[in-house]
């Protein structure tokens, strides 16, 4: 996207690629549910309580990402259509998670998502395509190529990350003061 | 704009039940038919003494250049265009259609589809049929008919994919229901499901999806014609000219306007797709489309000419030139 | 094969000029969806343009070598999602189809049954294959395909009420990246972009699409300006352009920088029932514009009151004013000096 060299555009709220914050609420529509949470994040028996028929809880585990992503992977390959998927926790692993669940077949209107711990967010590098995680300000170093990006307001459900391009491609060394904007 | 229409002559004709006729179009002058994609129809002018214009679903492999089969059932109780092509279209006859069109193409990205027609609603799934067996694509037809010995084109789609195909002997449709009660609880992610039938059979399916947890966007519907009702004769202005015109009891407001020249945009002619909406400058519409939000419906500021209808006897006044 | 882009070619001779497909209809510039009939012919003043979905012009062999250079240095310009494959085979008749009766000198087509017979005597290739399958080609066919096109591609799968763009190649794009973007549907691509949701070109252009059926094509234009002569701009490469337009001087505006128009097709393919947009990218510097007075002034009076919300977003924020200025000063030479 075209962008200035200055702060971005106005953007449109209905047809931003940028997710809307969302809660999560019980889906009555759903047959069977699973549940993705974060370990200490936001309690989540409150929801199985409402939720209608069988419910299965996945805690991630901070150390362990792959863990959980796997046996995610295999919940989704057994399941049957009417589950619906909900996301609880840090920006990172909802887009994550979501990511993984559009792979596996689900479709947008299974998946639930709330981010309840912190905003900090995957930016995909334009440049050498890396992914540079828990990003949370406006201007940050490349984890693949080492370059300053700009965090830019467009996300991809695809790669489940925000853009970034290099913030100093027209003036090299000329860089705006970085803010921290997803804490 | 006028849309450009393709000459076809009637190959064959026959009956594939008491009430249902097959037709074989070839193109008049040898050029390769369109090729299209599964699900589409052709919008056929049906010659007579008020000509009509009918969707019908294109039931043949979609890589058909060198000829097109539909199937139409006869609606005694419709305007007319399916009673002539039971009665007033014979093998040599020269047809006019338009090129196909699509407003139910399977989702591409499903990794296996459920396909569930009713009665004539089988006629879009032969293209489904031959297409997804080409590709490889998981895919099974659930087929309930009222007769006991089967329904149109059963026989040749149970030869085209055996393992695929499930027919349902099924008067009161809940054989069928039954059936998918099981089916359609156990489906994998990726699956999306495919129907097309009768209204009350496609809403009792629609439902039993979504009480097994079926959203939306896994549910695609072709609806084949919106219940009728009576119709009386009303009287229609232009807001453009002031001209006035006259809707018979046998013909749509749509046919109405085109006989009186002007061209309305249509796709489906059945009060489904949107495209002949047309803006109401005075008057009350009867609205018999299933395309306008209730909202708009009790605005009266639009009507769908293609099935609607004027509340008593008008003027209607259309935004029209 | 170098890193950096080829050597510029050179501009364009005064036959192209005349066909440059001058994108402004009147002296101030905003969004509208104008949309219009494909393959015939428009008039921009001094000749026409857009006879052709896919228009091979002068830089045919640069661009197909520019191409070649920009997918082996990055293959992720163009990718094919799976299920996007019977699309990429409408594209591949509609291409061949079309060059074949619209060049007939370069191209020619041959077909039997399902057989094809491929002839592109300016890249002196030969092709027999079968359609839909995919073993009968070299390579993927979409990429086969495209690699002997000036114009880049984008598809749209139809889905239900949505179209998601799940293919396409963009060697050639203004400041977008394909790979971010793919996978994204209609309304979300534009969301970036300022005014058109509140002025709903968007949305309105989203439904023109849905009710395309195959068989007429259609067309639009949109237009940035780029310094150099560069066909690549797309985001990947943003830290080789970007330098660019921080560095361009005045005394150089003539030569460097350069109106660049996109001539959009939109044409629903027959098989896969999904949309296809060929965009075609042509270049000319100001002062080739300049060889033309109507458009020279006419240029400065868009960009002279291009709103500020649209200079950023297309990326002339550095140099608007002095792009304004130059033209100002050419077009009050002119008129002291008419000839």
């Amino acid at each position: 996207m075209q962008t200035a060299p200055s702060s971005p555009v106005g953007v449109s709220e209905r047809h931003t690629t940028v997710p809307a914050p969302s809660t999560l609420q019980p889906d009555p529509n759903g047959r069977a549910h699973l549940i993705v949470a974060a370990p200490g994040g936001r309690p989540v028996a409150d929801l199985v309580a409402a939720l209608h028929g069988p419910v299965e809880v996945l805690v991630g585990c901070d150390d362990e990402p792959g863990e959980l992503e796997a046996a995610l992977r295999e919940r989704l390959a057994q399941a049957s259509v009417g589950l619906r998927l909900y996301v609880a926790g840090s920006e990172g692993l909802v887009r994550r998670v979501t990511r993984l669940a559009l792979e596996a077949g689900m479709e947008r209107d299974e998946i639930h998502t709330e981010v309840t711990a912190s905003a900090a967010r995957p930016v995909w590098c334009t440049h050498c395509k890396a992914i540079t995680p828990d990003v949370s300000t406006t201007l940050v170093r490349c984890d693949g190529c080492g370059r300053t990006l700009e965090v830019y307001h467009h996300f991809s459900r695809r790669h489940g990350a925000y853009m970034g391009f290099q913030a100093d491609a027209e003036l090299p060394g000329d860089l705006p003061e970085a803010q921290t904007r997803w804490p | 704009m006028a849309v450009t229409t393709l000459a076809v002559r009637v190959a064959e004709a026959r009956a594939l039940a008491p009430d249902v006729r097959e037709l074989v179009l070839e193109p008049v002058d040898g050029t390769p038919l369109p090729p299209f994609s599964p699900g589409s129809h052709v919008v056929v002018h049906v010659p007579g003494e008020r000509p009509r214009k009918n969707a019908y679903s294109l039931a043949c492999a979609p890589w058909s250049t060198d000829r097109y089969r539909i199937a139409v059932r006869r609606l005694d109780a419709g305007r007319g265009g399916s009673v002539g092509v039971h009665a007033r279209v014979a093998p040599g006859d020269v047809l006019a259609i338009e090129p196909p069109r699509n407003l139910f193409a399977p989702v591409a990205r499903a990794t296996r589809h459920v396909l569930v027609a009713g009665g004539i609603g089988i006629t879009p799934f032969v293209s489904y049929a031959h297409q997804l067996r080409a590709e490889g694509v998981a895919f099974e037809l659930h087929y309930a008919f009222r007769e006991p010995g089967g329904g149109p084109l059963l026989d040749e789609l149970e030869a085209l994919c055996p393992d695929a195909v499930h027919a349902y002997a099924d008067p009161t449709g809940q054989t069928l229901l039954a059936a998918l009660d099981d089916v359609l609880s156990r489906r994998p992610l990726g699956t999306h499901l495919s129907v097309c039938g009768p209204a009350p059979m496609m809403d009792a399916v629609v439902a039993l999806a979504g009480d097994l947890g079926w959203p939306a966007s896994r549910i695609h519907l072709e609806r084949f014609s919106v219940e009728a009702g009576p119709t009386a004769p009303f009287e229609v202005q232009l807001a453009g000219d002031g001209r006035r015109l006259s809707v018979g009891e046998d013909e749509s407001l749509l046919e109405a306007l085109e006989a009186a020249g002007l061209d309305v945009p249509y796709l489906c002619r059945q009060g489904i797709c949107g495209e002949c909406r047309t803006g109401v400058v005075d008057g009350t519409p009867d609205h018999r489309d299933m395309f306008l939000t209730p909202e708009e419906r009790a605005s009266d500021a639009w009507v769908m000419p293609c099935v609607s209808r004027c509340a008593g006897a008008g003027p209607l006044v259309l935004d029209l030139p | 094969m170098p890193a950096t882009a080829l050597s510029v070619p050179s501009g364009n001779s005064p036959e192209a000029i005349a066909r440059f497909p001058f994108p402004f209809e009147a002296d101030t510039y905003m969004y509208a969806t104008n949309v219009e009939e494909a393959e015939r012919p428009h008039p921009n003043g001094v000749a026409t343009w857009g006879e052709h979905v896919y228009d091979i012009d002068e830089h045919y062999r640069f661009e197909i070598a520019e191409r070649a250079r920009v997918l082996a240095a990055d293959p992720a310009r163009c990718q094919v999602m799976p299920h996007m494959r019977l699309a990429a085979w409408d594209v591949v008749e509609d291409a061949t189809t079309r060059l074949a009766r619209d060049f007939p000198a370069h191209f020619s087509l041959e077909r039997r049954g399902t057989e094809r017979r491929w002839v592109n005597r300016l890249l002196e290739l030969e092709q027999v294959y079968v359609v839909e399958d995919d073993g009968s080609l070299p390579m993927e066919p979409f990429e086969w395909i495209t690699r002997q096109l000036q114009e880049d591609v984008e598809l749209l799968d139809q889905r239900g009420d949505d179209l998601y763009f799940d293919a396409g190649i963009l060697t050639f794009g203004a400041d977008w990246s394909l790979d971010f973007d793919l996978g994204m549907h209609f309304l979300e691509i534009h969301g970036p972009v300022p005014r058109v949701h509140e002025m709903g070109v968007i949305p309105r252009a989203f439904q023109f699409l849905q009710r395309l059926t195959p068989g007429v094509a259609y067309r639009r234009t949109n237009w940035t300006m780029t310094v150099g002569r560069r066909l690549d701009t797309c985001t990947e490469v943003y830290p080789e352009w970007g330098p660019d337009r921080a560095s361009l001087r005045y005394e150089e505006i003539g030569e460097r920088l350069h109106l660049r128009v996109e001539v959009q097709h939109f044409v629903r393919l027959p098989r896969s029932n999904a949309v296809m947009f060929p965009i075609h990218t042509y270049l000319a510097s100001l002062d080739e514009i300049c060889t033309i007075p109507a458009w020279a002034q006419r240029l400065e009076r868009v960009l002279g009151s291009l709103p500020q919300d649209l200079v950023d977003y297309k990326g002339l924020t550095r140099y608007r004013d002095m792009a304004v200025d130059w033209l100002a000063e050419r077009n009050a030479t002119r008129t002291e000096d008419p000839r």
